[in-house]
């Protein structure tokens, strides 16, 4: 007999808290797995953030901390720089990151933090029930939208890639999508790359994640991954967005 | 002989105690022709333009941000201060604030200072921290001469530990700015102390004549501090 | 010992960190605590540590906490709007247990109020500051002296019961010039290897987690009890004042502390020449407050009186201590106003006549 597929080192044996279809859970091997390859579990730092992946802390096999709502990177930069051997990750939705926390996100963007930042988007807050995000699309409901995300009186969604790569300093800025299989073995080597130059002390590692919210959105699984292929892929088109080593190799 | 020089220009290190020195000058000077000019934008507490009103009354022109904005929490330099440079009918005395950071304020002047004549002193208290050696002090001359723009051509040691000054601290601080002038070819102009303590420190040997300085800047808790707080 | 110095408040502190090993620090500044995020600005790198301006005292505090997660010696300062701002990242750092000590050099307020000194954070220090059941330690100096000598303190105190700290100054106390002295030498840190992010261990690896996030009550609740038996233990090692002329029995009770406690001691002086007797207790813990001492200096006394820069906090601690035991009144001066020896001197009189 032969192991196709094993549960990664890189996650504790802790059930995840996700709703069925959820592609947390997808994110979360992805990051597992590249700790376990990489071999950095013992000393990678990983911060939780508040939304639903708060409970993160329990399901990653490395060294946690659980922080305040948006606060991610600047708790991040604190750990860093006391562990500079360690590779630090955050953990972040599109709320916590886009929204409370975009100070910090820009900020330590603009240091090249010598951090990887995940970001799960999924144009719509999970945890607290299906409120409006940054990144909810345009006439798009949600909870706090109930007729639809009107861009007049609430702005249109928030494309945190292409904003952060017109900062000159971060390293490496990139958008992957969870909704196939195909993309997701693109995604992981997004997830690798970014902790390899995290490893190397490059600097600001930006991994955006385009996700769905079965529950939230109120469609089943398969449905929300082709509704998010549709909707969503236009408006946050994956890619790399800035690639500070690819323009190094360029140059010479 | 302390008041020589129709603009007399006073820099040092941060906590020097500069503004004491430069307040002291204007109290000597002639009533109805000084002006102390305030250039401190680092300081927010212990400025020369708290005692305005004391001086004011007493024929002394303080020159600083008017009315409510002398309290202030942004850099802010009074209109008046290039009518006062370039008043000639008056002595001036320019407070200037600590440190090339503080002395940046003058770099904006420099050419009407020029223009009038001056003499630019360095207040040196070797009981405050980056100014304790000749080296320290030459360093910090030269630093505040760069971001002014000026040249500093006297001496005064004023080192101190307020009410807790020995004679050996005095002695120490005129022995560091007499090297530091020697070296540097300035001229070392006076050794102060707090006239309150002159009888307990005796006689001190220095090398320069000795400035009696009285304290105007009170900290609250001390008798006599009540118009400096603007209570 | 090295030689006496002369320092602003705000320096002797930074420097007094740096020595004790402090080898963080996050800040952002603020009129009338700048000198202490300057002076670490240039410092901090020449002693090997890690200085950084934040984008904001929220992420600053946010740094502490990551820094403090790790079992680093890590310090902030800022002024009372700042510290309003710090105080969700406090609330977690005192439910995550992590050591971290944060100075407020206080100013008018409320609201963006003014620069000058102030004790109006009294009630926000006290307290606990943020969201939630908890208190931090609060250390009340009231000289340049004490506030430095308040730094490795507060670090020891941090470190013994895995709690922030905050040193209670005022733009008096951080901007005014004392002669200071430096021990030679400090505390060495408690090892944090137990608990922290990122250390390296030993054997089979086993990951740690810091987290304040118990979602079960009965958890939240035993987890409260923890924090709170160990805040039993700060009420019996951690209380500290100051007695000043209380040896024979004075007619009047003075409680103030930092910057007014300066003032009241000129007044305590004056009359004393005048014969009067009036006595003075400096709370320097303002939590854990000296209750049984303010009780015991009350005894025979005709009255105390609280003397605060705000409209009356600490009294509310002095009545408690008091019980009813004792007349009470409050002289407080707002706006950032500060007595004058004098003007206190005859307030006294008056309440001594």
């Amino acid at each position: 007999m032969r192991i196709v597929a094993k549960r990664t080192r890189g996650l504790t044996s802790a059930r995840l808290t996700y709703c069925p279809g959820c592609l947390h859970g997808v994110a979360h091997r992805l990051i597992g797995e590249s700790m376990e390859e990489l071999g950095i579990i013992e000393r990678a730092i990983g911060i939780a953030p508040v939304g639903c992946a708060v409970f993160a802390y329990n399901f990653f096999s490395c060294d946690m901390i659980q922080v305040p709502h948006g606060r991610a990177p600047a708790v991040a930069t604190g750990l860093r720089r006391s562990r500079p051997d360690c590779v630090v990750f955050t953990y972040q939705g599109d709320g916590d990151l886009a929204a409370i926390g975009m100070a910090e996100t820009v900020h330590a963007a603009n240091r090249n933090e010598n951090i990887t930042v995940f970001f799960i988007n999924n144009a719509v807050y999970g945890m607290t029930g299906g409120q409006m995000a940054p990144t909810t699309l345009a006439g798009m409901k949600a909870t706090t939208a109930p007729y639809g995300r009107d861009v007049e009186d609430t702005g249109g969604p928030t494309r945190m890639c292409e904003l952060l790569a017109t900062l000159e300093m971060p390293w490496f800025i990139t958008r992957v999508s969870l909704l196939s299989p195909k993309d997701i073995l693109k995604a992981k080597k997004a997830v690798k790359k970014a902790f390899k130059n995290n490893l190397d002390k490059k600097g600001f590692q930006f991994v955006e994640m385009i996700s769905t919210c079965p529950t939230n959105w109120g469609m089943d699984p398969l449905r929300a991954r082709e509704w998010a292929k549709q909707e969503m892929l236009p408006v946050f088109p994956p890619g790399v967005y800035k690639d500070r080593g690819a323009e190094q190799e360029d140059a010479s | 002989m302390e008041n020589e020089g129709s603009l007399v220009i006073v820099t040092g290190c941060y906590g020097s105690g500069k503004t004491e020195y430069a307040v002291n000058l204007a109290a000597a000077g002639e009533p109805g022709r000084t002006m102390l000019v305030d250039l401190d934008v680092v300081n927010p507490y212990f400025r020369s333009r708290d005692l305005r009103d004391e001086f004011s009354a007493r024929g002394i022109d303080v020159v600083a941000p008017e009315g409510s904005f002398s309290h202030a929490d942004v850099p802010m330099l009074s209109r008046r201060v290039k009518g006062a440079l370039r008043n000639t009918e008056k002595r001036v005395i320019i407070d200037v604030g600590g440190d090339p950071m503080g002395a940046r304020a003058l770099a904006r002047f420099s050419g009407t200072i020029k223009e009038r004549g001056y003499r630019m002193r360095l207040v040196v208290n070797t009981r405050r921290p980056q100014n304790r050696t000749v080296e320290e002090v030459l360093d910090m001359a030269a630093r505040i001469e760069a971001a002014s723009g000026l040249v500093i051509q006297e001496l005064v040691a004023n080192s101190h530990l307020m009410e807790e000054t020995t004679r050996e601290v005095v002695e120490e601080g005129a022995a560091v700015a007499g090297e530091a002038a020697r070296q540097s070819g300035r001229d070392f102009f006076t050794v102060c102390v707090l006239e309150d303590l002159l009888p307990r420190l005796g006689e001190p040997r220095v090398q320069a004549r000795i400035f009696a300085l009285k304290k105007h800047l009170r900290k609250p808790w001390e008798p006599g501090s009540g118009k400096a707080w603007r209570i | 010992m090295g030689d006496k110095i002369l320092m602003k408040g705000n320096e002797a502190v930074a420097e007094a960190a740096i020595r004790a090993g402090c080898r963080h620090y996050y800040a952002y500044p603020i009129t009338p605590q700048s000198e202490l995020i300057e002076y670490m600005a240039r410092q901090m790198p020449l002693a090997g540590g890690t200085f950084l301006q934040a984008e904001s005292e929220v992420a600053a505090i946010n740094m502490v906490l990551g820094a403090a997660a790790c079992g680093m010696r890590v310090m902030t300062s800022s002024s009372s709007p700042g510290i309003s701002l710090k105080q969700e990242g406090i609330s977690y750092i005192a439910a995550c247990r992590l050591p971290a000590v944060i100075v407020n050099v206080q100013r008018g307020g409320p609201g963006l109020g003014n620069i000058a000194p102030m004790q109006a954070d009294y009630f926000q220090a006290t307290r606990g500051g943020g969201h939630g059941d908890y208190y931090t330690p609060v250390l009340s100096p009231s000289s340049v002296q004490e506030f430095a000598d308040m730094a490795p303190l507060a670090f020891e105190i941090a470190e013994e019961y895995r709690t922030p700290v905050v040193i209670f100054a005022d733009g008096m106390l951080g901007q005014m010039m004392e002669p200071v002295v430096f021990p030679d030498s400090y505390a060495p840190q408690k090892d944090p290897s137990a608990w922290a992010l990122g250390c390296k261990r030993e054997g089979e690896f086993c990951n740690h987690i810091i987290n304040s996030l118990f979602i079960d009550p009965a958890v939240l609740d035993q987890k409260t009890r923890e924090l709170f038996a160990e805040y039993d233990r700060i009420r019996q090692n951690e209380i500290r004042y100051e007695r000043y002329n209380l040896d024979e029995q004075p007619s009047i009770l003075v409680v103030s502390t930092g910057t007014a406690a300066r003032v009241v001691k000129s007044a305590v002086d004056a009359l004393a020449e005048e014969g009067i007797k009036v006595g003075l207790l400096r709370p320097i813990t303002l939590w854990p407050f000296p209750y049984q001492a303010v009780a015991e200096a009350a005894r025979g006394v005709k009255k105390v009186l609280t003397v605060e820069l705000n409209m009356g906090q600490m009294e509310q601690d002095v009545r408690l201590a008091l019980a009813g035991s004792c007349e009470t009144a409050f002289v407080g001066k707002a706006g950032g106003l500060v007595f004058t020896p004098e003007e206190l001197t005859e307030i006294i009189r008056g309440y001594a006549s």
